[in-house]
């Protein structure tokens, strides 16, 4: 079903992330990571941070994790990220 | 401009702690409460949040099964409430931004730009006379009258720009490095004669009748090109006299004596390390000094620095102020070293050959000899130039 979405979404020039409401990962190094279209937080320890997302959870390791902003459509995670992990 | 809002409308540093505290984190979300600078620290979350949201958030703890402590509060509403007791501290602030206000209504700076030959002390006095004076309402000045004004008083402008930024007057200016007018020529008919002895090396006559060619030894005061053109007939027999003002090229090497002296003592200033300041503050136009102790010092060098309040770039408050810095010495005399004074009297013959040249001559030779005699250091000798040496005289016998 999401695949009918997702293909019908590129051929009418849409985004795909926008139809499909997958979550947008963007890192800057390993120091900064926006994450867009996120559910919510799961667990959050200064170690790792787990989110729940479409189409799959999102768990992020490293140290001193920080979130600088959680907004209803954006995170911004700030620290040492040594991982980034999809599970289900 | 988002720390604005949040300053303006206030924010708290809250710390949850609880059963399950990222369920209250996710109603946030969910109800678009915004929370920023989330920190886990020992189990715990502290984070920022608008003062606004925090009410609503409140409502969302029983349901989170967490605990919210306030532990900081920032902002313009708690700073009010602090100090809503304080009436003349609000007073003041209330007054600081009329009189910020009442500022603003008028220049404090006006300021040159692109001008050199016309100084900056100059046009503001040209200014002050039409008015235009640091002080003065802004609505009062037009732009383009200015312009004109400082066109026409300097015709040498041929450009001017005017503008109001802030509470300064900026003024940019363009001026004619051009010839400015033909000044008349002088057709009164003359002679040209040497200038100096020399030995001619080349005569290019434009008008007037040559007397001397190349090679002649000429003597200062000959007449080298005469104003009086003779007419002749076809039978060569002279018919009459024409009198024109001479003009040519006359290139002739000529040898200059170069004579300089000076003593190898010479005074210094043996600065003594005392140092005293002296600050001078100009409010609305009003000059206040306030004088260090200055008492003691014969004689001093004095360095001035000036300085202007400006907040920002373009809003200039009416208070100047300039440091005198005020360091004495003790007059005293010191010897050259013969190095030295041979270096300084090169210096010396460099600049005055220089000058020659900037005058048209062209160095061929330069025999001047660099001694230390007795306490003086003397520099002397022949330099051999060729320059031009025409000069304009009264028609001779007339």
């Amino acid at each position: 079903m999401n695949d009918r979405i997702e293909n019908m979404a590129a051929s009418l020039g849409l985004p795909r992330e926008l139809v499909s409401g997958a979550a947008v990962l963007s890192s800057f190094g390993d120091s900064c990571l926006f994450i867009e279209n996120h559910k919510g937080i799961i667990e959050y320890t200064r170690e790792s941070i787990k989110l729940q997302a479409r189409p799959s959870k999102i768990r992020i390791a490293g140290a001193n994790l920080d979130i600088a902003f959680y907004t209803a459509d954006e995170i911004k995670i700030t620290g040492k990220i040594t991982e980034i992990c999809y599970y289900r | 401009m988002e720390r604005l809002f949040r300053y303006l409308g206030g924010y708290l540093l809250v710390e949850l702690s609880g059963y399950s505290p990222e369920r209250l984190l996710n109603l946030c979300s969910y109800h678009q409460i915004d929370l920023w600078e989330l920190v886990c620290v020992e189990g715990k979350y502290r984070f920022y949040v608008r003062a606004g949201d925090f009410k609503q958030m409140v409502g969302f703890v029983r349901k989170s099964k967490s605990r919210l402590v306030v532990l900081q509060k920032h902002g313009l509403p708690f700073f009010l409430r602090r100090h809503r007791r304080r009436k003349l501290f609000a007073a003041g602030i209330g007054l600081c931004l009329f009189l910020l206000y009442l500022l603003s209504l008028r220049i404090w700076d006006i300021d040159f730009d692109g001008n050199s030959y016309f100084t900056d002390e100059l046009l503001l006095d040209t200014l002050s006379e039409q008015g235009y004076i640091a002080g003065m309402e802004k609505s009062v000045i037009v732009c383009d009258d200015l312009e004109m004004m400082l066109r026409e008083t300097y015709p040498e402008i041929t450009w001017v720009s005017a503008q109001i930024r802030g509470t300064r007057l900026l003024i940019q200016i363009r001026e004619n490095t051009g010839l400015l007018a033909v000044e008349p020529v002088d057709e009164t008919p003359c002679d040209l004669v040497a200038a100096c002895d020399g030995v001619i090396r080349e005569i290019v006559t434009r008008s007037g009748t040559p007397l001397v060619a190349a090679g002649d030894t000429v003597e200062q005061g000959q007449v080298l090109v005469s104003g009086v053109v003779e007419l002749y007939n076809d039978s060569k027999e002279k018919t009459g006299e024409h009198l024109v003002k001479a003009d040519a090229t006359i290139l002739a090497a000529v040898q200059t004596q170069y004579e300089d002296r000076f003593s190898l003592e010479h005074p210094v200033k043996l600065h003594t390390g005392r140092k005293r300041y002296r600050l001078h503050v100009w409010i609305f136009e009003q000059k206040l000094s306030l004088d260090g102790n200055i008492w003691g010092f014969e004689v001093y060098d004095t360095t001035s620095e000036q300085g202007q309040l400006i907040v920002g770039e373009d809003f200039s408050l009416p208070v100047r102020w300039q440091v005198d810095a005020l360091e004495e010495y003790v007059a005293g005399t010191a010897l050259y070293a013969e190095a030295e004074a041979k270096a300084l009297a090169e210096e010396k013959l460099g600049r005055f050959l220089e000058g020659l040249e900037k005058e048209g001559a062209r160095i061929v030779e330069s025999e001047v000899q660099i001694q230390i005699v007795g306490g003086d250091c003397v520099a002397s000798g022949l330099v051999s130039l060729v320059r031009e040496i025409g000069e304009e005289a009264p028609i001779a016998g007339r």
